[in-house]
């Protein structure tokens, strides 16, 4: 009996053998799986490509009846949620900064600070969040409603490749509106902040306006844009493929749409944190 | 017209398939029986290149399509038009443009021609008036026929049919045989039909495959089924039951019968 409970301790040298060897056979066989969904994302990105390139050229692909009604859905339908976000951003940049910058004196640098960290940073990361969330989500749900009714297959069957008819519209609505939304998070950010600054801290709108085009330059406005294309693609790619992977029902489509919005999320904060990098040593 | 040579599938340990062979000749309708998990629904995904088998060979119309790269498989599809079980029609589109999808996609027709074409299909599915409908506003056996109208788009010389009756009343069942049967007289279409109803079998059956767990238990004619003496046959062809003769005796047994 005490023999029988020795040999079963997790202190005894066979036991914890075993129990390591099972979770680095599991922890393997996780970096198998997630291995294979990167290799399943990177070609459904070099598909995309080619039905949004050469795809259209040769007939494979049928972009112009469905690209604008994805663009208006990315792009004119999510603009007052990144109108909203945007402005109330700038907003608050002055006041968090305001105080600090007035108790310095500087109070009218602040327009530089939400010019920058609007450009930079804020302006590409939140809109692509709040499309991540928004446009992301719907992509992966639609696809794996899509999925589980047959209707992939059902295309495949038809000689139509699902990437083509699918994904490419998708993919390049993404890649031409979310610079644009960004590009009018830029304004509406400086529009907000500029509200508080008159209102709190009594700075022109001339000053203003001024203040924020000496410190804003070019190569800001298209780093942020650069930052707004790659995640415009990760949010494409993740989400679609997501949905294209989909088994088991209702419950697999909630799983699916949650894990492509958590994956889109922690990719965008990985490629954000890289491409400041390259950014701040390379081009600024 | 369809021949399938010693088709073995495998989903890891577990075989679905075990060298299954028949074959389709054209003009007739081939009715694929079985249970459930008795892998008909695998063999027709192998049929139209769904999945690929794990050995063996599927030859339509003289092409080998198991190991038939992607491109080459998309002009074998060219020949077969499929019915899913649930219809599987685009829900975001009209039955009209699920069924122009094919022909936009593969012909160089003008938008006239292809709505005449449309108009044409569904007239032979009788719905002729549903066109500018959305899928979800039609009855199940509405949707089928939608699916079959889509499926014959490009003028297939095949048409597979997963399940056709299920979830259909009596008499929309004897609607859809008999649109079957139709396309096969007058059209002189091969149809491959995976089903479990005896009924629709007695109605539309040139040749039946049998499977019972992966293996071809009866290939011949409907005569052939209503004479066999197979146990396994017999049961499956009155419907009767008895506990624990089909070997759901325990636990484990009734799992796995549940999760196929």
């Amino acid at each position: 009996m005490a023999g029988g409970s020795i040999k079963s301790s997790p202190l005894n040298p066979l036991v914890l053998c075993g129990s390591v060897g099972r979770r680095a056979i599991g922890f393997a066989g996780s970096l198998r799986a997630g291995l294979e969904h990167l290799g399943g994302m990177w070609r459904m990105f070099v598909w995309a490509i080619y039905y949004c390139t050469i795809g259209p050229l040769t007939g494979k692909s049928k972009l112009r009846g469905q690209l604008f009604p994805m663009m208006s859905n990315v792009g004119v339908k999510s603009f007052p949620i990144v109108f909203l976000i945007a402005a109330l951003i700038g907003a608050i940049l002055v006041l968090q900064t305001g105080d600090v910058l007035k108790k310095y004196g500087q109070i009218n640098e602040a327009p530089g600070v939400v010019a920058l960290s609007m450009t930079l940073e804020l302006g590409p990361l939140m809109t692509a969040v709040i499309l991540a969330a928004r446009v992301g989500a719907s992509f992966t749900a639609v696809l794996a409603s899509m999925k589980i009714n047959d209707e992939l297959l059902a295309l495949e069957t038809m000689a139509i490749h699902p990437v083509g008819y699918l994904v490419a519209p998708r993919f390049l609505s993404m890649v031409i509106m979310v610079p644009c939304l960004t590009v009018m998070a830029y304004l509406v950010g400086m529009l907000g902040g500029s509200v508080v600054a008159f209102s709190n801290y009594d700075i022109p709108t001339s000053i203003y306006v001024l203040k924020t085009t000496f410190y804003l330059e070019m190569k800001h406005i298209l780093s942020g844009l650069m930052k707004s294309e790659v995640f415009g693609v990760i949010i494409a790619i993740v989400c679609c493929y997501n949905g294209f992977i989909t088994t088991g029902g209702p419950m697999g489509l909630g799983r699916s749409t949650m894990v492509a919005v958590v994956t889109s999320l922690v990719l965008i904060i990985v490629a954000d944190a890289i491409l400041t990098a390259v950014v701040i040593n390379y081009i600024l | 017209m369809i021949e399938v040579d010693n088709v073995t599938k495998s989903f890891g340990d577990f075989v679905v398939l075990r060298g299954v062979t028949c074959q389709l000749r054209r003009g007739e309708t081939m009715c694929v029986l079985g249970g459930s998990g008795g892998g008909k629904s695998t063999l027709l995904k192998i049929m139209i290149g769904a999945i690929r088998p794990t050995s063996g060979r599927v030859i339509i119309d003289g092409d080998d399509i198991s190991r038939m790269p992607e491109a080459q498989l998309n002009k074998v599809r060219r020949k077969f038009g499929v019915m899913f079980q649930g219809g599987a029609l685009l829900n975001s589109m009209t039955v009209g443009e699920n069924i122009a999808l094919p022909l936009h996609y593969h012909t160089k027709l003008d938008a006239d021609t292809i709505g005449t074409m449309v108009k044409i299909k569904l007239q032979q599915v009788d719905l002729l008036h549903a066109e500018h409908r959305l899928p979800a506003e039609l009855s199940g056996g509405m949707q089928k026929r939608a699916a079959v109208a889509r499926a014959l788009a490009l003028d297939p010389k095949i048409l597979f049919y997963d399940e056709p009756s299920a979830g259909l009343d009596p008499i929309t069942t004897t609607r859809v045989d008999f649109l079957i049967n139709k396309l096969r007289d007058r059209m002189r279409m091969s149809n491959v039909v995976v089903t479990h109803v005896m009924e629709s079998v007695q109605r539309i059956a040139d040749h039946i495959v049998m499977l019972d767990k992966g293996n071809v238990i009866l290939d011949g004619t409907l005569a052939d089924l209503m004479a066999s003496e197979d146990p396994r046959i017999s049961t499956f062809r009155t419907g009767e039951y008895a506990e624990g003769a089909e070997g759901i005796t325990s636990t484990a047994d009734y799992m796995k019968d549940l999760l196929m």
